[in-house]
């Protein structure tokens, strides 16, 4: 059975086997079963690039952008945390 | 989706004028309270129970406060048993141990008799102005144990057969800082189910009790089926969602959401354990967050009953901020970990939405809420109030839909007083309470502006009022983006210490901008703290999320919003790739084309 999975993405039957679909290109990122966000070009950002009221989350967040790898649509945008490595 | 064994049209009429108690129920509160947080703000619930305690009918009011009087009414049948509740006795529970979600909610609970029988139940809250904490108003920060956070009754006559128990009455108020004011959203409590009692027994003698026992029942089969029913439609899943609020740290709540054919599983195993300061919500707290979730996603045009309940499950491990255990402090459980529960459990229900055609439509982008504060003090006519709500949630702009802007402070729930009511009322007077440009999350849709609002002391005899500020702390508050729309801008509170304020506005150049005030700024986490004369009290709002991604927005929507404040010239360029034309903000569409390509080259570099 297929369905939308979420703006962009459709969850896509074929041959017995389940998918994470782009709906832009047809692009299949991944089983349905995988973690479809570890399969997309991720980029970061600094906090503002949401916006100049972003400026608080500086040096603490990352605004991270998730793109379908092939055709570049945008899938997801979030603030993350930085992670401290030390 | 009727059972057939009531006529259809009885069981409408009957259905409908159940809501109807309820909602004049409010209407009574309003009209008789003793705060503005009733009679304004709405900071209340009325509803009606079936013997039991199941949910029969709500108003429109607080998903999670119409489960918790649900316990509370359990809570009082435990107590007294059947035998020791007579027709006409009011009931008093406040106790979060038990059904209360924080100690100033008070529920007032009244059985409803039918020739002796009881045949159902009546139930409100108000939030009362003072509980006697160790903070004016309840909330807490401060308070290590339950002990500090004021009277905390698990149940008790306040009437008798009819008959007010002045001696528990006077025990009660006498125990906070407002007596007169506690007192009186007591007794509108009384009023609103008194309101009930007689409008349930006029039904009563009209339909007799076989009937109306038989349409309750059937208002909540049919919710549950109808409910039952769209679940077994939307494909099965897990989704998964977190949120961070900064209490001494971080306190991380999560939820996973499993939809196993007609069932939701909500699974906050994963959440951190319950924190020093009073964030924590009760097990029963968490349990209606998430029922109002429901209710406001797949059942929003339902009869509110159990039926909503029925095909959910909470798991949420003990000690934790979902079910924290005694006696742990819990006065701002409502406002941080219940408004975060409330916000995970939309924000899964939304990503299962959108694996359904049908309900995909009804994506609203996810609030996590807001900061707000609340003052105390000695007003400008010489009267203490122990309460004074900003309200500021009334203001919170709204997440972006599949096809729609988010509502521009649309509000996430109660009502806000205007501001020549509130400095009329109190020793405040506003700089500027308006919408916040830049606030909104971006997006194809955008969430809704925020407000920003500063205010300052005026005619305080004691030359400072007190102040507590609380809700959900940390820069994961505000709303959220759905599938590439951007996060609202934070919501804050900064205290601006010493400023110019005073000296400005004797020159008459009232301070529109902050930069102007000077003085020393700080953001305030849960805390304490006291205005004084000269500070300046800065908070924003939540804005809502944007959906979608902002490089799609119709370059027509983003000049309008630039035309009206919401959004600034520049960041119509940086955000939306908008390129207007200075000054009459004319649109240069083919500018606007090679800006948002040279865009998306830059961020997705070669993926294209």
């Amino acid at each position: 059975m297929s369905h939308p999975f979420r703006e962009n993405l459709a969850v896509v039957d074929d041959a017995g086997e389940t998918w994470i679909c782009c709906t832009g290109c047809g692009h299949r990122l991944c089983a349905a079963s995988q973690d479809w966000r570890a399969c997309c070009r991720k980029r970061t950002f600094p906090p503002t690039n949401a916006g100049p009221l972003m400026n608080i989350l500086d040096g603490r967040y990352l605004f991270e952008k998730l793109y379908c790898p092939v055709c570049g649509v945008l899938l997801n945008a979030q603030m993350v945390e930085v992670k401290n490595e030390s | 989706m009727l059972s057939g064994h009531i006529d259809p049209i009885t069981f409408e009429v009957l259905s409908h004028r159940l809501h109807q108690i309820t909602r004049e129920m409010g209407i009574a509160l309003e009209r008789t309270g003793g705060t503005v947080t009733t009679t304004q703000q709405h900071d209340y619930n009325a509803s009606l129970y079936r013997p039991d305690g199941e949910i029969m009918a709500a108003g429109e009011t607080y998903g999670h406060h119409v489960v918790c009087a649900g316990f509370a009414v359990r809570r009082i049948l435990e107590r007294f048993g059947a035998e020791e509740i007579y027709p006409d006795d009011i009931f008093l529970l406040n106790d979060p141990y038990l059904a209360a979600i924080h100690n100033p909610d008070v529920y007032i609970i009244s059985p409803i008799h039918h020739q002796n029988a009881l045949v159902g139940w009546s139930a409100t809250f108000v939030h009362v102005s003072d509980v006697g904490a160790i903070t004016p108003g309840g909330d807490s920060p401060d308070a290590t144990e339950i002990f500090q956070e004021g009277f905390r009754i698990p149940g008790i006559k306040l009437v008798e057969r009819g008959k007010l128990r002045k001696d528990v009455f006077d025990t009660i108020t006498h125990m906070t800082r407002q007596p007169e004011a506690v007192g009186l959203d007591l007794k509108c409590e009384i009023a609103a189910n008194n309101v009930a009692k007689a409008r349930l027994h006029d039904m009563y003698r009209q339909y007799g009790p076989e009937l109306m026992n038989g349409v309750s029942i059937e208002m909540i089969r049919y919710t549950e089926a109808v409910l039952r029913k769209r679940l077994g439609e939307i494909p099965d899943g897990i989704w998964h969602e977190t949120l961070t609020i900064e209490a001494d740290g971080p306190c991380r709540l999560a939820l996973a959401l499993r939809k196993e054919g007609e069932r939701l599983i909500f699974d906050f195993t994963g959440t951190d354990a319950q924190a020093r300061k009073g964030i924590n919500l009760p097990f029963h707290g968490t349990f209606g967050f998430c029922f109002g979730a429901i209710l406001y996603s797949i059942a929003y045009d339902l009869p509110k009953n159990q039926g909503v309940l029925k095909p959910m499950e909470v798991i949420a491990p003990k000690g934790t901020l979902v079910n924290v255990q005694y006696p742990a402090p819990i006065s701002m459980s409502t406002t941080s970990s219940g408004f975060g529960v409330g916000f995970l459990a939309s924000s899964v229900l939304m990503q299962m939405c959108a694996t359904s055609e049908r309900w995909r439509r009804e994506i609203v982008a996810p609030s996590a809420s807001h900061r707000n504060c609340r003052h105390s003090g000695v007003n400008q006519y010489h009267r203490y109030s122990a309460f004074i709500n900003m309200a500021h949630g009334a203001m919170d702009g709204n997440g972006a839909r599949i096809d729609r802007d988010g509502v521009d402070s649309g509000g996430s729930y109660m009502s806000c007083p205007n501001v020549e009511w509130m400095e009329l009322q109190y020793p405040l007077l506003y700089l500027f309470r308006r919408h916040a440009t830049d606030s909104t999350g971006a997006g194809k849709f955008r969430g809704g502006v925020a407000v920003e609002s500063a205010h300052t002391l005026h005619d305080a005899p004691e030359g400072k009022i007190r102040g507590v500020a609380y809700g959900v702390a940390g820069p994961e508050n505000s709303g959220h983006g759905m599938f590439g729309g951007y996060p609202g801008a934070p919501s804050v509170i900064t205290l601006m210490e010493k400023t110019r304020v005073n000296e400005l506005i004797a020159a008459n150049q009232p301070p529109g901008e902050l930069t102007r005030l000077g003085g020393q700024e700080r953001s305030l986490p849960y805390c304490n703290f006291e205005l004084k004369e000269s500070d300046v009290l800065y908070m924003r709002v939540a804005a809502g999320g944007g959906y979608g991604d902002p490089l799609e927005r119709d370059p027509e929507l983003v000049r309008r919003d630039v035309i009206n404040r919401i959004v600034s010239a520049d960041a119509a360029r940086q955000v939306y790739g908008v390129v207007l034309e200075d000054r009459q903000f004319e649109l240069d569409l083919a500018a606007t084309r090679q800006l948002r390509a040279a865009m998306r080259r830059h961020e997705i570099g070669d993926a294209s």
